[in-house]
Protein backbone atom coordinates (compact mmCIF):
# COMPACT_ATOMS: atom_id res chain seq x y z
CA UNK A 1 0.00 0.00 0.00
CA UNK A 2 2.68 2.32 0.95
CA UNK A 3 4.46 1.98 -2.53
CA UNK A 4 1.26 2.87 -4.38
CA UNK A 5 0.88 6.38 -2.53
CA UNK A 6 1.75 9.24 -4.36
CA UNK A 7 2.89 12.78 -3.48
CA UNK A 8 -0.37 14.21 -4.42
CA UNK A 9 -2.35 11.77 -2.67
CA UNK A 10 -0.42 12.46 0.80
CA UNK A 11 -0.69 16.36 0.45
CA UNK A 12 -4.15 16.09 -0.88
CA UNK A 13 -4.95 14.36 2.57
CA UNK A 14 -3.18 16.60 4.58
CA UNK A 15 -4.79 19.41 3.01
CA UNK A 16 -7.81 17.81 3.68
CA UNK A 17 -7.08 17.89 7.56
CA UNK A 18 -5.06 21.18 7.66
CA UNK A 19 -1.30 20.05 8.15
CA UNK A 20 -0.29 22.09 5.84
CA UNK A 21 3.56 22.86 7.07
CA UNK A 22 5.06 19.11 6.07
CA UNK A 23 3.22 20.16 2.39
CA UNK A 24 5.18 23.07 1.86
CA UNK A 25 8.16 21.68 2.15
CA UNK A 26 8.17 21.13 -1.70
CA UNK A 27 7.14 24.78 -2.28
CA UNK A 28 11.11 25.62 -3.04
CA UNK A 29 13.76 23.70 -4.95
CA UNK A 30 14.87 21.28 -2.01
CA UNK A 31 18.89 21.74 -1.80
CA UNK A 32 21.07 19.03 -1.17
CA UNK A 33 24.67 19.52 -0.12
CA UNK A 34 27.13 16.72 -0.59
CA UNK A 35 30.56 16.95 1.22
CA UNK A 36 33.44 14.38 -0.57
CA UNK A 37 33.44 13.47 -4.19
CA UNK A 38 34.84 9.94 -3.87
CA UNK A 39 32.88 7.26 -4.68
CA UNK A 40 29.79 7.56 -2.04
CA UNK A 41 29.36 11.33 -2.74
CA UNK A 42 29.89 11.61 -6.54
CA UNK A 43 27.46 8.37 -7.23
CA UNK A 44 24.86 10.18 -4.82
CA UNK A 45 25.43 13.41 -6.86
CA UNK A 46 24.63 11.50 -9.69
CA UNK A 47 21.62 9.58 -8.57
CA UNK A 48 20.08 12.20 -7.11
CA UNK A 49 20.09 14.57 -10.10
CA UNK A 50 18.97 11.38 -12.64
CA UNK A 51 16.08 10.72 -10.18
CA UNK A 52 15.08 13.95 -9.77
CA UNK A 53 16.73 17.40 -11.85
CA UNK A 54 14.41 19.56 -9.82
CA UNK A 55 17.15 18.96 -6.77
CA UNK A 56 19.72 21.34 -6.21
CA UNK A 57 22.99 19.48 -5.98
CA UNK A 58 26.09 20.67 -4.23
CA UNK A 59 29.33 19.22 -4.71
CA UNK A 60 32.03 20.44 -2.56
CA UNK A 61 35.35 18.15 -2.97
CA UNK A 62 38.90 20.34 -3.15
CA UNK A 63 40.51 17.74 -5.94
CA UNK A 64 40.05 18.85 -9.31
CA UNK A 65 40.89 15.37 -10.25
CA UNK A 66 39.69 12.04 -8.14
CA UNK A 67 42.64 9.60 -8.08
CA UNK A 68 40.53 6.59 -7.34
CA UNK A 69 42.12 3.66 -4.75
CA UNK A 70 41.06 0.55 -6.18
CA UNK A 71 43.08 -1.09 -8.81
CA UNK A 72 45.78 1.57 -7.12
CA UNK A 73 48.08 -1.29 -6.34
CA UNK A 74 48.83 -2.16 -9.36
CA UNK A 75 50.40 1.14 -10.35
CA UNK A 76 52.67 0.24 -7.26
CA UNK A 77 53.52 -3.58 -9.50
CA UNK A 78 54.10 -1.80 -12.36
CA UNK A 79 50.80 -2.85 -14.14
CA UNK A 80 48.85 0.77 -14.50
CA UNK A 81 49.77 3.97 -14.57
CA UNK A 82 48.82 6.35 -12.19
CA UNK A 83 46.70 8.57 -15.06
CA UNK A 84 44.33 5.37 -15.66
CA UNK A 85 43.54 6.14 -11.92
CA UNK A 86 42.01 9.58 -12.58
CA UNK A 87 38.71 10.77 -13.11
CA UNK A 88 37.36 14.68 -13.59
CA UNK A 89 33.83 15.58 -12.27
CA UNK A 90 33.18 17.43 -15.68
CA UNK A 91 30.59 14.75 -16.29
CA UNK A 92 28.57 15.59 -12.65
CA UNK A 93 28.84 19.30 -14.21
CA UNK A 94 27.06 18.38 -17.37
CA UNK A 95 24.70 16.20 -15.28
CA UNK A 96 23.89 19.67 -13.27
CA UNK A 97 25.57 19.09 -10.32
CA UNK A 98 27.08 22.39 -8.94
CA UNK A 99 30.84 21.21 -8.09
CA UNK A 100 32.82 23.77 -5.86
CA UNK A 101 36.65 22.81 -6.16
CA UNK A 102 37.13 23.66 -2.48
CA UNK A 103 37.12 22.41 0.92
CA UNK A 104 34.35 22.44 3.31
CA UNK A 105 35.76 23.81 6.42
CA UNK A 106 32.83 23.78 8.69
CA UNK A 107 29.45 22.76 9.29
CA UNK A 108 26.44 24.02 11.25
CA UNK A 109 24.11 21.73 11.51
CA UNK A 110 21.71 24.57 13.77
CA UNK A 111 21.46 26.86 10.53
CA UNK A 112 22.02 23.76 8.69
CA UNK A 113 25.07 25.76 6.34
CA UNK A 114 28.35 24.80 4.94
CA UNK A 115 31.07 27.12 5.22
CA UNK A 116 33.70 26.03 2.51
CA UNK A 117 37.44 27.36 2.71
CA UNK A 118 37.06 29.70 0.18
CA UNK A 119 34.48 31.09 1.76
CA UNK A 120 30.79 30.39 0.46
CA UNK A 121 28.61 29.84 3.04
CA UNK A 122 26.07 26.64 1.27
CA UNK A 123 22.37 25.90 2.79
CA UNK A 124 21.38 22.76 2.52
CA UNK A 125 18.11 20.95 3.27
CA UNK A 126 20.11 17.27 3.24
CA UNK A 127 23.60 16.87 3.84
CA UNK A 128 25.24 13.95 2.93
CA UNK A 129 28.81 13.41 4.00
CA UNK A 130 30.61 11.25 2.15
CA UNK A 131 34.17 12.41 3.53
CA UNK A 132 36.16 9.42 3.83
CA UNK A 133 39.39 9.22 6.09
CA UNK A 134 42.36 10.83 7.29
CA UNK A 135 45.03 9.07 8.79
CA UNK A 136 45.64 8.97 12.69
CA UNK A 137 49.20 10.37 13.09
CA UNK A 138 48.36 10.18 16.42
CA UNK A 139 47.28 6.22 16.54
CA UNK A 140 50.83 4.99 15.78
CA UNK A 141 54.21 6.73 17.93
CA UNK A 142 56.76 8.04 15.54
CA UNK A 143 54.22 7.87 12.36
CA UNK A 144 53.60 11.03 10.99
CA UNK A 145 52.96 13.54 7.56
CA UNK A 146 57.12 13.32 7.54
CA UNK A 147 57.68 10.33 8.45
CA UNK A 148 55.41 9.34 5.21
CA UNK A 149 57.99 10.67 2.95
CA UNK A 150 59.98 7.94 3.86
CA UNK A 151 57.82 5.31 4.67
CA UNK A 152 55.07 5.74 2.04
CA UNK A 153 51.19 4.60 2.93
CA UNK A 154 50.10 5.00 -0.18
CA UNK A 155 46.82 4.67 1.12
CA UNK A 156 45.39 7.40 -0.65
CA UNK A 157 45.94 7.29 -4.56
CA UNK A 158 48.22 9.99 -5.83
CA UNK A 159 52.00 10.76 -4.56
CA UNK A 160 52.46 8.25 -1.96
CA UNK A 161 51.73 5.68 -4.40
CA UNK A 162 54.30 7.06 -7.03
CA UNK A 163 56.79 7.11 -4.14
CA UNK A 164 56.34 3.84 -2.94
CA UNK A 165 56.70 2.36 -6.59
CA UNK A 166 60.05 4.31 -7.17
CA UNK A 167 60.53 2.70 -3.73
CA UNK A 168 60.33 -0.45 -4.76
CA UNK A 169 62.21 -0.55 -8.16
CA UNK A 170 65.01 0.52 -6.31
CA UNK A 171 65.51 -2.16 -3.60
CA UNK A 172 68.23 -4.28 -4.20
CA UNK A 173 67.64 -7.91 -4.84
CA UNK A 174 67.73 -9.81 -1.70
CA UNK A 175 66.10 -6.93 -0.11
CA UNK A 176 63.10 -6.41 2.35
CA UNK A 177 59.86 -4.89 1.97
CA UNK A 178 57.59 -4.60 4.75
CA UNK A 179 53.87 -3.64 5.20
CA UNK A 180 53.05 -2.67 8.51
CA UNK A 181 48.47 -3.32 8.66
CA UNK A 182 46.48 -1.89 11.35
CA UNK A 183 43.81 -2.98 13.36
CA UNK A 184 40.09 -2.95 12.00
CA UNK A 185 38.41 -0.86 10.96
CA UNK A 186 40.43 0.45 8.06
CA UNK A 187 39.93 1.73 4.34
CA UNK A 188 39.57 -1.48 2.10
CA UNK A 189 40.38 -4.45 4.35
CA UNK A 190 42.16 -6.89 1.82
CA UNK A 191 44.12 -3.74 0.85
CA UNK A 192 47.44 -4.64 2.19
CA UNK A 193 47.33 -8.41 1.72
CA UNK A 194 46.34 -7.45 -2.20
CA UNK A 195 49.90 -5.42 -2.40
CA UNK A 196 51.73 -8.23 -0.64
CA UNK A 197 50.41 -10.21 -3.56
CA UNK A 198 51.55 -8.26 -6.55
CA UNK A 199 54.81 -6.81 -4.78
CA UNK A 200 55.74 -10.25 -4.23
CA UNK A 201 55.04 -10.97 -8.08
CA UNK A 202 57.09 -8.25 -9.24
CA UNK A 203 60.03 -9.17 -6.66
CA UNK A 204 59.19 -13.26 -7.75
CA UNK A 205 60.12 -11.61 -11.49
CA UNK A 206 62.61 -9.19 -10.70
CA UNK A 207 64.24 -9.38 -7.24
CA UNK A 208 63.65 -13.59 -6.75
CA UNK A 209 66.13 -13.37 -3.42
CA UNK A 210 63.57 -10.42 -1.77
CA UNK A 211 60.96 -10.88 0.97
CA UNK A 212 57.66 -9.34 1.32
CA UNK A 213 57.50 -9.21 5.46
CA UNK A 214 53.66 -8.19 6.68
CA UNK A 215 53.75 -7.22 10.06
CA UNK A 216 49.89 -7.05 11.54
CA UNK A 217 48.43 -5.65 14.53
CA UNK A 218 45.35 -8.69 13.97
CA UNK A 219 44.70 -12.20 13.74
CA UNK A 220 42.43 -12.40 10.96
CA UNK A 221 42.18 -10.75 7.30
CA UNK A 222 39.70 -10.61 4.91
CA UNK A 223 40.27 -13.36 2.42
CA UNK A 224 43.09 -15.22 4.96
CA UNK A 225 42.97 -18.59 4.01
CA UNK A 226 42.89 -17.99 0.42
CA UNK A 227 45.53 -15.38 0.41
CA UNK A 228 48.13 -17.48 2.22
CA UNK A 229 47.44 -20.85 0.23
CA UNK A 230 47.86 -18.21 -2.72
CA UNK A 231 50.97 -16.89 -1.45
CA UNK A 232 52.43 -20.52 -0.66
CA UNK A 233 51.55 -21.67 -4.01
CA UNK A 234 52.49 -18.92 -5.85
CA UNK A 235 55.91 -16.89 -4.09
CA UNK A 236 56.94 -19.75 -2.06
CA UNK A 237 58.50 -18.90 0.83
CA UNK A 238 59.17 -15.17 -0.44
CA UNK A 239 55.75 -13.69 1.69
CA UNK A 240 55.63 -13.84 5.44
CA UNK A 241 52.83 -12.83 7.57
CA UNK A 242 53.22 -12.09 11.10
CA UNK A 243 50.04 -11.24 13.11
CA UNK A 244 49.23 -9.60 16.92
CA UNK A 245 49.35 -13.01 18.29
CA UNK A 246 53.23 -14.02 16.76
CA UNK A 247 54.16 -10.27 18.60
CA UNK A 248 53.80 -8.20 15.25
CA UNK A 249 51.56 -5.72 16.11
CA UNK A 250 54.18 -2.17 15.29
CA UNK A 251 54.08 -0.01 18.01
CA UNK A 252 56.81 2.62 17.25
CA UNK A 253 58.24 3.50 13.78
CA UNK A 254 61.91 5.43 13.53
CA UNK A 255 61.57 6.37 9.59
CA UNK A 256 64.97 8.54 9.69
CA UNK A 257 66.26 5.57 10.97
CA UNK A 258 64.28 3.20 8.98
CA UNK A 259 63.36 0.97 12.21
CA UNK A 260 60.11 -0.36 12.82
CA UNK A 261 59.20 -1.72 16.41
CA UNK A 262 57.20 -4.17 16.92
CA UNK A 263 55.80 -5.40 20.54
CA UNK A 264 59.06 -7.87 20.40
CA UNK A 265 61.18 -7.03 17.79
CA UNK A 266 63.30 -4.31 15.84
CA UNK A 267 63.07 -4.39 11.91
CA UNK A 268 64.92 -3.00 9.31
CA UNK A 269 63.75 -3.14 6.54
CA UNK A 270 64.62 -1.84 2.78
CA UNK A 271 61.25 -0.22 1.97
CA UNK A 272 59.00 0.32 4.63
CA UNK A 273 55.27 0.38 3.71
CA UNK A 274 53.55 1.87 6.69
CA UNK A 275 49.32 1.66 6.56
CA UNK A 276 48.59 3.79 10.21
CA UNK A 277 45.27 3.54 11.82
CA UNK A 278 42.27 5.49 10.53
CA UNK A 279 39.34 7.86 11.55
CA UNK A 280 36.87 9.81 10.00
CA UNK A 281 37.96 12.63 7.94
CA UNK A 282 38.13 15.55 10.04
CA UNK A 283 34.98 17.64 8.75
CA UNK A 284 32.62 14.89 10.29
CA UNK A 285 34.28 15.81 14.14
CA UNK A 286 33.51 19.40 13.02
CA UNK A 287 30.28 18.64 11.71
CA UNK A 288 29.87 16.91 14.96
CA UNK A 289 28.69 13.29 13.20
CA UNK A 290 31.96 11.29 15.05
CA UNK A 291 31.75 9.74 18.53
CA UNK A 292 34.41 8.69 20.84
CA UNK A 293 35.52 6.14 18.33
CA UNK A 294 36.31 8.61 15.56
CA UNK A 295 33.86 7.53 12.77
CA UNK A 296 30.04 7.97 12.70
CA UNK A 297 27.50 6.47 13.84
CA UNK A 298 24.37 6.28 11.77
CA UNK A 299 20.89 5.04 11.35
CA UNK A 300 21.18 1.95 9.41
CA UNK A 301 18.92 2.24 6.64
CA UNK A 302 19.14 6.18 6.03
CA UNK A 303 22.69 6.59 6.43
CA UNK A 304 20.95 9.51 8.52
CA UNK A 305 23.54 10.52 11.52
CA UNK A 306 21.97 9.37 14.54
CA UNK A 307 23.91 12.86 16.18
CA UNK A 308 22.78 15.60 13.68
CA UNK A 309 19.35 15.86 12.31
CA UNK A 310 19.36 16.54 8.42
CA UNK A 311 22.66 15.24 7.98
CA UNK A 312 23.62 11.60 6.36
CA UNK A 313 26.99 10.00 6.33
CA UNK A 314 28.85 7.19 4.41
CA UNK A 315 31.63 5.94 3.21
CA UNK A 316 34.72 5.51 4.52
CA UNK A 317 33.37 7.07 7.48
CA UNK A 318 30.41 6.25 8.59
CA UNK A 319 29.84 2.90 10.88
CA UNK A 320 28.50 0.69 8.67
CA UNK A 321 29.14 -2.24 10.65
CA UNK A 322 29.54 -5.62 8.21
CA UNK A 323 29.67 -3.71 5.34
CA UNK A 324 33.47 -2.85 4.71
CA UNK A 325 35.13 0.68 4.02
CA UNK A 326 35.07 -0.15 0.41
CA UNK A 327 34.41 1.86 -2.91
CA UNK A 328 31.68 -0.72 -3.74
CA UNK A 329 29.69 -0.56 -0.45
CA UNK A 330 30.16 3.63 -0.40
CA UNK A 331 28.80 3.67 -4.10
CA UNK A 332 25.69 1.47 -2.92
CA UNK A 333 24.94 3.50 0.05
CA UNK A 334 25.79 6.97 -1.99
CA UNK A 335 22.80 5.13 -4.52
CA UNK A 336 20.79 4.59 -1.24
CA UNK A 337 21.19 7.61 -0.06
CA UNK A 338 19.88 9.35 -2.81
CA UNK A 339 16.79 6.71 -3.00
CA UNK A 340 16.32 7.99 0.34
CA UNK A 341 16.39 11.66 0.60
CA UNK A 342 13.83 11.54 -2.73
CA UNK A 343 11.60 9.69 -0.93
CA UNK A 344 11.75 12.05 2.37
CA UNK A 345 11.45 15.49 -0.16
CA UNK A 346 8.01 13.35 -1.46
CA UNK A 347 7.04 12.50 1.95
CA UNK A 348 7.41 9.08 1.79
CA UNK A 349 8.47 7.57 4.46
CA UNK A 350 12.17 5.91 4.21
CA UNK A 351 12.44 2.36 3.28
CA UNK A 352 14.84 -0.55 4.93
CA UNK A 353 16.75 -2.43 1.95
CA UNK A 354 19.06 -4.74 1.26
CA UNK A 355 22.64 -3.93 -0.36
CA UNK A 356 25.65 -5.79 -1.62
CA UNK A 357 29.54 -5.55 -1.34
CA UNK A 358 31.68 -7.11 -3.84
CA UNK A 359 35.56 -6.82 -3.50
CA UNK A 360 38.32 -8.56 -5.82
CA UNK A 361 41.87 -8.30 -4.73
CA UNK A 362 44.56 -9.42 -7.51
CA UNK A 363 47.00 -12.47 -6.57
CA UNK A 364 48.84 -11.85 -10.02
CA UNK A 365 48.47 -9.73 -13.39
CA UNK A 366 45.76 -12.63 -14.63
CA UNK A 367 44.79 -13.48 -11.46
CA UNK A 368 42.46 -12.33 -8.85
CA UNK A 369 40.18 -13.54 -6.14
CA UNK A 370 37.04 -11.96 -4.58
CA UNK A 371 34.59 -11.86 -1.58
CA UNK A 372 30.72 -11.03 -1.75
CA UNK A 373 28.34 -10.44 0.99
CA UNK A 374 24.64 -9.33 1.27
CA UNK A 375 23.52 -6.96 4.15
CA UNK A 376 20.77 -6.03 5.90
CA UNK A 377 19.62 -2.93 7.85
CA UNK A 378 18.57 -3.63 11.38
CA UNK A 379 18.07 -0.68 13.39
CA UNK A 380 21.59 1.04 13.79
CA UNK A 381 23.66 -1.80 12.42
CA UNK A 382 24.25 -3.51 8.97
CA UNK A 383 24.01 -7.37 9.15
CA UNK A 384 25.33 -9.88 6.89
CA UNK A 385 22.31 -12.22 5.24
CA UNK A 386 23.14 -15.51 6.48
CA UNK A 387 23.52 -18.25 4.05
CA UNK A 388 24.56 -16.37 1.12
CA UNK A 389 27.79 -14.55 0.83
CA UNK A 390 31.84 -15.60 1.42
CA UNK A 391 34.97 -15.60 -0.91
CA UNK A 392 36.03 -17.69 -3.98
CA UNK A 393 36.97 -21.35 -3.39
CA UNK A 394 40.27 -22.30 -2.43
CA UNK A 395 40.50 -24.64 -5.11
CA UNK A 396 39.80 -22.94 -8.33
CA UNK A 397 40.90 -23.22 -11.43
CA UNK A 398 43.61 -20.50 -13.04
CA UNK A 399 40.73 -20.17 -15.49
CA UNK A 400 38.72 -19.35 -12.78
CA UNK A 401 41.21 -16.66 -11.30
CA UNK A 402 41.69 -15.22 -14.52
CA UNK A 403 38.21 -14.99 -14.64
CA UNK A 404 37.89 -12.85 -11.77
CA UNK A 405 40.49 -10.36 -12.76
CA UNK A 406 39.05 -9.73 -15.99
CA UNK A 407 35.95 -9.03 -13.31
CA UNK A 408 37.50 -6.81 -11.19
CA UNK A 409 38.86 -4.67 -14.40
CA UNK A 410 35.28 -4.52 -15.48
CA UNK A 411 33.70 -3.59 -11.76
CA UNK A 412 36.55 -0.99 -11.89
CA UNK A 413 35.48 0.38 -15.21
CA UNK A 414 31.48 -0.04 -14.33
CA UNK A 415 32.07 1.72 -10.99
CA UNK A 416 34.06 4.91 -11.76
CA UNK A 417 31.50 5.24 -14.98
CA UNK A 418 28.75 5.34 -12.62
CA UNK A 419 30.33 7.66 -10.05
CA UNK A 420 32.28 10.15 -12.63
CA UNK A 421 30.75 9.05 -16.31
CA UNK B 1 -6.25 4.72 2.27
CA UNK B 2 -7.67 6.72 4.91
CA UNK B 3 -6.42 10.10 6.05
CA UNK B 4 -5.31 8.49 9.42
CA UNK B 5 -2.69 5.95 7.60
CA UNK B 6 -1.48 9.02 5.48
CA UNK B 7 -0.68 11.03 7.66
CA UNK B 8 1.19 7.95 10.04
CA UNK B 9 3.01 7.50 6.81
CA UNK B 10 3.98 11.33 6.84
CA UNK B 11 5.20 12.08 10.06
CA UNK B 12 7.14 8.63 9.63
CA UNK B 13 9.27 10.64 6.32
CA UNK B 14 10.78 12.65 9.34
CA UNK B 15 10.76 10.42 12.66
CA UNK B 16 9.87 7.09 12.17
CA UNK B 17 12.06 3.86 11.02
CA UNK B 18 12.39 3.03 8.12
CA UNK B 19 9.95 0.20 7.27
CA UNK B 20 11.35 -2.83 5.39
CA UNK B 21 9.68 -2.63 2.23
CA UNK B 22 10.26 -4.63 -1.04
CA UNK B 23 11.27 -2.28 -3.25
CA UNK B 24 12.59 -3.20 -6.78
CA UNK B 25 14.26 0.36 -7.11
CA UNK B 26 15.88 0.25 -3.59
CA UNK B 27 17.27 -3.67 -3.96
CA UNK B 28 18.51 -3.26 -7.50
CA UNK B 29 20.93 -0.40 -6.13
CA UNK B 30 23.10 -4.05 -5.69
CA UNK B 31 23.07 -4.88 -9.16
CA UNK B 32 24.06 -1.89 -10.15
CA UNK B 33 27.68 -1.98 -8.65
CA UNK B 34 28.63 -4.43 -11.19
CA UNK B 35 26.04 -3.81 -14.12
CA UNK B 36 25.61 -0.64 -14.80
CA UNK B 37 25.79 1.93 -17.93
CA UNK B 38 28.33 0.34 -20.14
CA UNK B 39 28.02 -3.06 -18.51
CA UNK B 40 23.98 -3.11 -18.38
CA UNK B 41 22.53 -6.38 -18.52
CA UNK B 42 20.90 -7.83 -21.71
CA UNK B 43 17.41 -7.92 -19.00
CA UNK B 44 14.88 -9.50 -21.55
CA UNK B 45 11.79 -9.87 -19.37
CA UNK B 46 11.08 -9.88 -15.56
CA UNK B 47 9.89 -13.85 -16.02
CA UNK B 48 13.43 -14.61 -17.57
CA UNK B 49 15.38 -12.26 -15.07
CA UNK B 50 13.97 -13.98 -12.53
CA UNK B 51 14.48 -17.77 -13.71
CA UNK B 52 18.40 -16.63 -14.09
CA UNK B 53 18.61 -15.44 -11.14
CA UNK B 54 16.72 -18.52 -9.37
CA UNK B 55 19.42 -20.42 -11.32
CA UNK B 56 22.36 -18.83 -10.23
CA UNK B 57 20.86 -18.89 -6.61
CA UNK B 58 20.48 -22.72 -6.75
CA UNK B 59 23.75 -23.22 -8.17
CA UNK B 60 25.86 -26.34 -5.78
CA UNK B 61 29.16 -24.40 -6.03
CA UNK B 62 29.98 -20.54 -4.43
CA UNK B 63 32.13 -20.10 -7.06
CA UNK B 64 30.62 -17.47 -8.79
CA UNK B 65 29.81 -14.29 -6.99
CA UNK B 66 26.49 -14.00 -8.43
CA UNK B 67 25.65 -17.22 -6.75
CA UNK B 68 26.87 -15.94 -3.37
CA UNK B 69 25.03 -12.62 -3.90
CA UNK B 70 21.61 -14.46 -5.19
CA UNK B 71 21.70 -16.77 -2.25
CA UNK B 72 21.24 -13.48 0.19
CA UNK B 73 18.07 -12.66 -1.40
CA UNK B 74 14.40 -14.12 -0.63
CA UNK B 75 12.06 -15.15 -4.17
CA UNK B 76 10.24 -11.93 -3.33
CA UNK B 77 13.03 -10.15 -3.50
CA UNK B 78 14.45 -11.54 -6.67
CA UNK B 79 10.91 -10.75 -8.50
CA UNK B 80 11.13 -7.73 -7.43
CA UNK B 81 14.57 -6.77 -8.61
CA UNK B 82 13.94 -8.65 -12.06
CA UNK B 83 10.17 -6.45 -12.48
CA UNK B 84 12.28 -3.36 -11.85
CA UNK B 85 14.70 -4.15 -14.04
CA UNK B 86 12.77 -5.18 -16.94
CA UNK B 87 11.15 -2.51 -17.16
CA UNK B 88 13.75 0.23 -16.84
Amino acid sequence: MTRRTTRRQVLAALAAIGVAGCATRRAVKPRVVIVGGGFGGASCARALRDADPSIDVTLVEPNTQYLACPLSNLVISGWRRLEQQAFSYAALEARGVRVLATRASDVDPVAKTVTTASGDVLAYDRLVMSPGVELDFDGLPGYDAAAATRMPHAWSAGAQTLLLRRQLEAMPNGGTFAIVAPDNPYRCPPGPYERASVVAHYLSQSKPRSKVLILDAKDRFSKQALFLAEWRQRYGDLVTWQGRSDGARVVHVDASAGRIETEFDSVRADVSNVIPPQRAARIAARAGVTDASGWCPVDAATFASTQQRDIHVLGDAAIANAMPKSAFSAQAQGRLVANQIVRFFNALPPISSKLINTCYSYLAPDSAISIADVYRPEGERWRTVAGAGGVSALDATAEDRRGEADAALRWFNTATAGAFG
Amino acid sequence: MSITSVLMITLAATTGPAATTVDGAALSIGCAGCHAGATALEVGSADALFSALEAWRDRSDDGAVMTRIARGFTPEELRAIAEYLAQT
